[in-house]
């Protein structure tokens, strides 16, 4: 927890609730930041030196690690609502988390260092007050009331790669290499809801992203980022492959591939929490159906 | 900063939120229990969409689909949505998932309205006896 982050937690009382947990470990400990609201197949948390299986409902508490396996994913919904959704074989961390619904301010940062997440910030998504930004090993994300996805990692470079804008080419380093794309709400969005946008920060460069299918690139450390473009259809396809909701193809998956998991030690939290967890991953990449064309699908097995 | 600060208050700060601070992972509880079972989280996720908290919304038709992927009134919602909320490319993406599925018409009738018009999943295929 930084200074900075008492500073902006600083001004009510939910605010000295969240330094107060972080003055005293037991408390701190205590303090969660959201809840796991679903589990699809493999996911695991590391607190300390523990892994245990995931489990509904259970609070994502500070500083916990959260694994996800081939084909799996968790959904955390935090304190204010926002959404975030882990994909398979992954590895995230909240680092921060303050949030003030009194004065409807937050301050979030989540680290991913590997597979795909999709971010969906909560309620007055039209209204962002504080900062919410997602890391990546190369690429900082400022997010401004919005819904986007990403990935990390080999998945990341592989997507890329097949798109004209990135190029086979491209120097890039595996491990850390970050695709990022903004989902909505664009400038047609229908309803009580504003457009959403996101800073890309990498390299010494930022690029502003404010439309929907808008992507950059960020190869390795120290690069600029790339784009934006307009991912194609099958990159996209490929992101929702590590984040989907699909069953098996022809039609297996439902309840019986649901496997809830056991974890999260779970402690009623404060309304201001300081936080983080993480979300850690496998290697094995297991696509669910989404190589289905979009517009000529395909009949079920 | 904050070592400086006596313990106790801050202790006694933090246990005086605790009842709002349980209020809201219960609410939290009720959002994700609602989303185990289809009804109810098709209901949750319209009541969502008339208080205008489309991205809530959307987040309650994942978690449906993250416990029930094959359902196909929570997909065909989600797709709406994403229309409404300017993703064509992702409602189309969706909507290809649902090839082979049966869908209704009342239920298409709401993707059209939200999407306007837009490729109809094929239906499923009468297995052979």
């Amino acid at each position: 927890m930084s200074g900075r982050a008492f500073r902006t937690a600083g001004r009510s009382a939910a605010a000295l609730a969240a330094m107060s947990m972080a003055a005293s470990p037991v408390l701190a400990q205590a303090s969660a930041v959201g809840v796991n609201a679903a589990i699809r197949n493999k996911v695991e948390i590391r607190s300390g030196r523990q892994v245990r299986p995931a489990v509904l409902r259970a609070r994502v508490i500070l500083n916990d690690e959260v694994r996800t396996g081939p084909a799996s994913q968790l959904q955390i919904l935090l304190l204010d609502r926002t959404t975030f959704t882990v994909g398979a074989n992954a590895r995230v961390a909240v680092d921060r988390f303050v949030y003030d619904p009194a004065a409807n301010s937050r301050s979030t940062s989540v680290s991913v260092t590997k597979g795909a997440f999709r971010f969906m910030s909560g309620r007055n998504l039209r209204k962002p007050a504080g900062s919410v930004q997602v890391r990546t090993p190369v690429a900082t994300i400022g997010i401004r009331g919005t819904i986007f996805e990403g990935v990390v990692g080999e998945d990341a470079l592989r997507i890329a790669r097949a798109e004209p804008a990135v190029g086979k080419k491209v120097k890039a380093k595996k491990e850390e290499a970050s695709l990022i794309v903004l989902r909505g709400p664009g400038p047609q969005t229908q309803g009580d809801v504003s457009r959403g946008a996101i800073d890309v920060t990498a390299g010494g460069q930022a690029v502003t992203i404010d439309g929907p299918g808008l992507a950059v690139f960020v190869p390795r450390q120290g690069a600029a980022p790339i784009g934006p473009f307009r991912l194609s259809a099958a990159g996209l396809q490929a992101l929702q492959a590590l984040l989907r909701t699909t069953a098996e193809p022809g039609g297996g998956g439902g309840k019986k591939s649901n496997k809830t998991r056991n974890t999260l030690l779970g402690v009623a939290g404060g309304v201001a929490a300081i936080g983080g967890a993480s979300i850690l991953g496998g290697k094995k990449k297991k696509r669910t159906p989404q190589q289905q064309p979009t517009q000529q699908p395909q009949k079920p097995r | 900063m904050v070592g400086k600060m006596p313990r106790l208050l801050l202790a006694l700060s933090a246990s005086a939120l605790l009842p709002a601070a349980a209020a809201a992972q219960d609410d939290l509880d009720a959002l994700a229990t609602a989303t185990e079972q289809v009804d109810s989280g098709m209901a949750l996720a319209r009541r969502q969409i008339a208080a205008s908290d489309l991205p809530g919304a959307l987040g309650a038709l994942e978690r449906i689909l993250l416990a029930h992927p094959e359902a196909v009134p929570p997909r065909l919602l989600y797709a709406s949505l994403l229309c409404r909320l300017d993703d064509r490319q992702g409602a189309e993406l969706e909507l290809g998932l649902l090839a082979g599925k049966q869908i209704g018409d009342p239920d298409w009738a709401g993707v059209e309205a939200a999407c306007g018009a837009v490729q109809r999943p094929a239906a499923p295929r009468r297995k052979k006896k």
